[in-house]
């Protein structure tokens, strides 16, 4: 197929590199999902002196990418997408504490999980590590989560973007319950609320007053980025 | 045509013969079933294993279902608060939903449901404790039994009072991916075990195999018409794992399983289920021999209905397709009644095709759009007079 996704090669990374270095193993490690390589490598490039989010974004990012979009073009599905996920999580792992202590801020924070009654988790777990390695600080509340449980983790972490997930038709309208229990408290219009799972559409999204849907995780990653920073640039 | 005996014409439609009426399949869980069970003036609407069918035959089912295997009991039994209940397997199932409620506001919950949707969350059961995370656990794991005859033994009396009239299909429910993933070693475990310790989900399903096997053997030596396999691997978008990993992992096990069923009963009629998009993989279905596919939930790659008949019709016989995930709960009667003629006339034309909604009815559908299904179907299903081509 012509269009198939292809490896992203970031633009100028051998300048931003070590003389010699090379990261096309760590692409290829991270696309295969190879978690114990992907931990040697980032530790070599961490002892190789190379700045984490040059670590981030030219070692780590190109596989994890790649994967995302085959995974949204129906190329590879969801085992190979775990464990792309979890070779990128070993790598992070490693960088975050770093980024922390160059008081790099996380791109947001999100609240997410399963409504009220649902106990579906294996969609919004995967949305929940493609948001962290996107480089969200995410909150996974777990499934069957009470309104309270979303509202007081949005108000003690003072998150950006709060998502349910909901996968039956009979759990849905907890989306919309969620909503207005949100707007009870006062606190709908601190946060961007976002809903996925299979019965819910664009059009129920509008109807219980989200402010967005995806359609797959990697949408959801999209409308994330998109939604806090609209957020920051209202702030400014 | 003449009328036909509900289990003559629920062959005819395997066998894409033409039939006076689209034959019947529905399914209800616990909530919707006593709603309606009430408004026919049926006492007793069990659902389950050991459910009574009498609603469904008079709704004009034409065949008798008996669903046994791993969630056979469970997604139908009542557990408590903080209760965990293990079933045959091994497998612990807890219950969702439940913080705040009260047993008052569950008795007003109740009359709420009557003619509208949730106003609070129904309850659902669903597998919390998998009993196989390690090799360790599968070499102490001792497989339940086959010939167990609580399980086998209402299926001679189902034969006895309802096959003169009726079809008989017993449903083996989760078998092998779903069955492995959903309740056996959990699911993202499921995924990642397949490329960190592979040896183990082979094993997995091996047991599974010889397990379901042996069952569906047991059941076809009591007479039944058709085994049903139920194995989800479809997400709403598109497949779970790739066609590649269901035709490693999955199909030479059906192929065995479906040939020892044969060898013990050459007539039998096998259905083989997923929910979701499963499309990809209906052309191995076909090379299996199964006779009948459903219940086709018209999303992702299966929102083709017409495409999809007409290229793998002639092969397989269809069931199901008309959308419980939206239309059905949330649809206006017009609505209904346009999605009904829209999928017998998609699914239906040229025959082969058991009308059915994609899945069960659930707690959460209106009663007077379960109405407006059921007079729609009967409406537009009569062979001959909707002019299915």
């Amino acid at each position: 197929m012509s269009d198939e996704p292809v490896l992203q090669y970031p633009d100028g990374w051998e300048a931003r590199a070590p003389d010699g270095w090379e990261w096309q193993t760590l692409w290829v490690a991270v696309e295969e999902g190879d978690h114990v390589y992907t931990d040697k490598r980032v530790q070599e490039a961490i002892d190789a002196g190379i700045d984490p989010r040059i670590i981030l974004d030219d070692g780590l990012f190109p596989g994890f990418n790649l994967q995302g979009d085959r995974f949204s073009a129906q190329v590879i599905f969801i085992p190979e997408m775990l464990i792309t996920a979890r070779a990128m999580k070993a790598g992070l792992a490693l960088i975050r504490p770093l980024l922390a202590a160059m008081a790099e801020k996380p791109l947001g924070t999100f609240i997410i999980g399963t409504v009220l009654g649902d106990m579906h988790d294996i969609g919004q777990s995967i949305v929940t590590i493609m948001l962290e390695n996107a480089g969200f600080e995410v909150t996974n509340l777990g499934t069957d989560v009470h309104p309270d449980k979303f509202i007081e983790a949005a108000a003690t972490k003072n998150a950006d973007l709060v998502g349910f997930s909901a996968l039956l038709s009979t759990t849905v309208y907890y989306q919309k319950v969620t909503i207005e229990e949100f707007e009870k408290a006062g606190h709908r219009d601190k946060v961007h609320i976002l809903i996925g799972g299979a019965p819910t559409s664009p059009e129920w999204a509008e109807e219980c007053g989200a402010d967005g849907w995806g359609q797959d995780a990697m949408e959801a990653v999209n409308l994330a980025r998109r939604l806090v920073t609209e957020k920051r640039a209202g702030w400014v | 045509m003449k009328e036909l005996l509900p289990r003559d014409r629920f062959i005819r439609a395997l066998r894409r013969e033409p039939v006076d009426r689209l034959p019947l399949f529905y399914r209800m869980k616990a909530e919707a079933k006593s709603k309606l069970a009430r408004v026919y003036g049926i006492e007793d609407s069990s659902t389950g294993r050991l459910h009574n069918p009498e609603l469904e035959l008079r709704l004009g089912n034409d065949v008798v279902l008996y669903q046994i295997g791993i969630n056979a009991d469970f997604s139908h039994r009542h557990i408590e608060i903080g209760e965990t209940w293990y079933n045959h397997f091994g497998v612990g199932y807890g219950k969702s939903g439940l913080e705040g409620r009260t047993p008052e506001e569950e008795k007003e919950f109740e009359k709420t449901q009557e003619f509208w949707g949730p106003r609070k969350v129904v309850p659902e059961n669903f597998p919390s404790f998998h009993p196989i995370t390690s090799m360790e656990d599968f070499k102490n794991y001792t497989w339940p039994d086959p010939a167990d005859d609580e399980m086998l033994g209402p299926i001679k009396e189902l034969c006895d009072r309802y096959q003169d009239d009726y079809f008989i299909m017993v449903d083996l429910s989760s078998t092998l991916i779903e069955a492995a993933y959903a309740h056996i070693v959990g699911t993202q475990n499921f995924f990642l075990m397949m490329f960190d310790q592979p040896e183990l989900i082979k094993g997995v399903l091996d047991g599974l195999t010889e397990y379901y096997t042996a069952l569906g053997k047991n059941a076809i030596a009591m007479g039944v018409d058709m085994i049903r396999v139920g194995d989800d691997v479809g997400a709403q978008q598109a497949m779970m794992i790739s066609p590649e990993q269901w035709r490693e992992l999955a199909k030479p096990r059906f192929d065995y399983m479906f040939k020892e069923f044969r060898k013990a009963n050459p007539d039998i009629f096998i259905k083989l289920h997923s929910c979701g998009d499963y499309s990809p993989i209906i052309p191995d279905m076909i090379e299996l021999g199964v006779d009948l596919s459903g219940l086709m939930q018209p999303t992702g790659g299966n929102k083709d209905q017409v495409g999809l008949k007409k290229k793998y019709g002639g092969d397989i016989s269809l069931v199901g397709g008309f959308d419980v995930q939206r239309l059905l709960p949330r649809g206006q009667v017009e609505d209904i009644r346009k999605g009904v003629h829209d999928v017998i006339k998609n699914l239906g034309t040229g025959g082969g095709y058991i009308f059915s909604p994609s899945h069960y009815i659930l707690a959460d559908v209106p009663i007077q759009n379960i109405y407006a299904m059921l007079e729609a179907q009967r409406d537009f299903s009569t062979y001959g007079r909707y002019p299915l081509d």
